[in-house]
């Protein structure tokens, strides 16, 4: 098993929800997760509650992310986990989805999870040591979406990009591999943003949910993420958690 | 989170190697496992040294897997997990071979009939109490890829992962949990060095990327640690977790 205890590790969209989530699951196995945001309210806040660092940053600057592992390591001297989590998800479809929102997406969600997994395995390579890269893709990277195009689009290269990854990676017995959640909760998904209906629609997407009424907790998401993190004989796989939605 | 602690567990095929494995990985994590399997040498033993049940049992037998789980749940009163780990490997031949159909349908027996033979009458239980219950499967690499001259372990290893599906969008209502373990090359009685002769065994190394970052085959514990995680994920349904060092990616 790689051990987390003492493992130093960049969450990006460690303020919140999956995140944030992953951060206190990090920290409650003896490791030392940094908080990468760029919500500097949140991220602040939680890292002092939490007493762990927080760096604010923009995933998709790619001078910045540089910067963030550069500073992490002159923190704690190593780099042993990427956790590239920050995600957007703008609702549009074809005709309504502006071009400048559809490249917003795109920086963020695919070439942020690129300049993140870049900069964290150059670092693992120097180290010399194993290491394991999480990017938190959806299950909008694994099946298509009505409405959401920018999203399907930038989570599938998220997928193909953590494959690709894997190979090219696997002689330094640095691993990387990502994680498909369907809704979750979090403060955008939820009764008071979406509404009741809106809620029970989306549970109704889940045939677990018949048993638990209700969508994922961002606990569950995180759970997968440290087991792929600690599992290491997995590479380049997928850990779909969705309550069985793409299996129908 | 599903918690393993204070949960009755019957693992088949846990005399030996992945399934021995996840029967200590349970163990420790204060569950109760059963260990179900038809060595009883090795059953015998692992269970005395671990102080646990042990059942000999031919899981293709449906007669003697019912009388089984009738008599753990007379025992424990209920039954949470069920990781049907047991299965055969081999049988490989060209399907113009004579004895192909016949090879081909040793696997299926073992493979699909006792995976499903166990999971009629765990599941059974498990809606019975109410469910809130996990079973895991344990299929293959080869059941999402395959190789030349495998319609016998391939064909049923994909099988089992068609099953694990179906199940797992039947019983999700009763909030019973199927997922589905697809080990890559791993170190046990069916995959090793004195068994394949050293240089296959490093030409099958070779097709596992990883393999190439730690010079060597996956250990058993790493494929128990995913199954630990499916029973104990309460989001995980219906899913296969690939634990082969990239040999699918490819
Ligand atoms: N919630 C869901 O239903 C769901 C489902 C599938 C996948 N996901 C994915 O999970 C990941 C985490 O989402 P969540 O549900 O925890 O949502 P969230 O909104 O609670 O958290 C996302 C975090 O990422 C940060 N972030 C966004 N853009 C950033 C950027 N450019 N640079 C730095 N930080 C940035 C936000 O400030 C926020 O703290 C995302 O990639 C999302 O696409 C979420
Ligand atoms: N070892 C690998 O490389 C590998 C790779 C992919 C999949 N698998 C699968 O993993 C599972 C576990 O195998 P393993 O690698 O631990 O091998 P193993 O041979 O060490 O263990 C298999 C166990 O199943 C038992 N068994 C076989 N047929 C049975 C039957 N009819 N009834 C009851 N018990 C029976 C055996 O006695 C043995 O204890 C199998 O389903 C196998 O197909 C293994």
């Amino acid at each position: 098993m790689f051990e987390i205890k003492d493992k130093v590790a960049i969450v990006t969209g460690g303020a919140s929800g999956i995140g944030l989530a992953t951060v206190e699951m990090i920290l409650a196995k003896g490791g030392k997760p940094v908080i990468a945001d760029y919500n500097e309210e949140s991220g602040k806040k939680e890292s002092e509650r939490l007493g762990v660092p927080f760096v604010k940053v923009d995933v998709s600057c790619e001078e910045q992310v540089k910067n963030v592992v550069a500073a992490v390591v002159d923190m704690y001297g190593h780099l042993d986990i990427m956790v590239a989590n920050a995600g957007i998800n703008p609702i549009a479809g074809l005709l309504n989805l502006t071009m400048e929102t559809y490249q917003r997406a795109v920086e963020i969600n695919q070439n942020g999870v690129l300049y993140c997994d870049k900069y964290a395995i150059e670092q693992m390579v120097k180290q010399g040591t194993p290491g394991a890269v999480v990017n938190t893709s959806s299950v909008s990277g694994l099946v298509g979406q009505a409405h959401e195009l920018a999203y399907n689009t930038t989570k599938f290269a998220v997928r193909g990009m953590t494959k690709s990854l894997a190979l090219e990676y696997a002689p330094n017995n640095i691993r990387v591999n990502s994680i498909h959640p369907a809704c979750v909760l979090s403060n955008m998904v939820n009764e008071d943003v979406i509404g009741h209906e809106m809620m029970q629609q989306m549970i109704a997407l889940h045939p677990i949910s018949a048993a638990t009424g209700r969508i994922g907790l961002p606990e569950e998401i995180a759970h997968g993420i440290i087991f792929a993190i600690e599992n290491t004989f997995m590479t380049g796989a997928e850990v779909v958690l969705d309550g069985g939605w793409t299996v129908q | 989170m599903f918690d393993i602690n204070g949960k009755v567990a019957v693992v088949t095929g846990g005399a030996n190697g992945i399934g021995l494995a996840t029967v200590k990985a349970i163990l420790a994590k204060g569950g109760h496992p059963i260990i179900a399997d038809y060595n009883e040498g090795a059953g015998k033993r692992e269970a005395e040294a671990l102080g646990i049940p042990f059942y000999k049992i031919d899981i293709s037998d449906e007669e003697k897997v019912k009388e089984m789980f009738d008599d753990i749940i007379e025992k424990n009163e209920h039954l949470d997990i069920l990781v049907n780990g047991a299965g055969i490997g081999g049988n490989s031949r060209p399907i113009t071979a004579p004895d192909s159909l016949e090879l081909a349908k040793k696997s299926f027996n073992v493979n699909v009939h006792g995976t499903l033979n166990c999971c009629k009458y765990a599941i059974a239980q498990m809606q019975k109490q109410g469910g809130n219950c996990a079973v895991v499967n344990v299929a293959s690499i080869l059941g999402v890829v395959s190789n030349p001259n495998s319609i016998g372990y391939s064909g049923s290893k994909h099988a089992v992962i068609g099953i694990t599906k179906s199940l797992a969008l039947e019983n999700a209502p009763q909030n019973i949990r199927v997922n589905v373990l697809c080990p890559g090359f791993t170190d046990t009685a069916m995959f090793n060095k004195d068994l394949y002769g050293e240089q296959i065994y490093n030409y099958i190394l070779g097709l596992q990327p990883l393999s190439k970052g730690t010079g060597r085959a996956a250990n058993v514990d790493e494929q128990a640690h995913a199954i630990i995680f499916m029973i104990e994920n309460s989001y995980l349904t219906g899913q296969s977790i690939i634990v082969d060092g990239g040999y699918t990616v490819q």
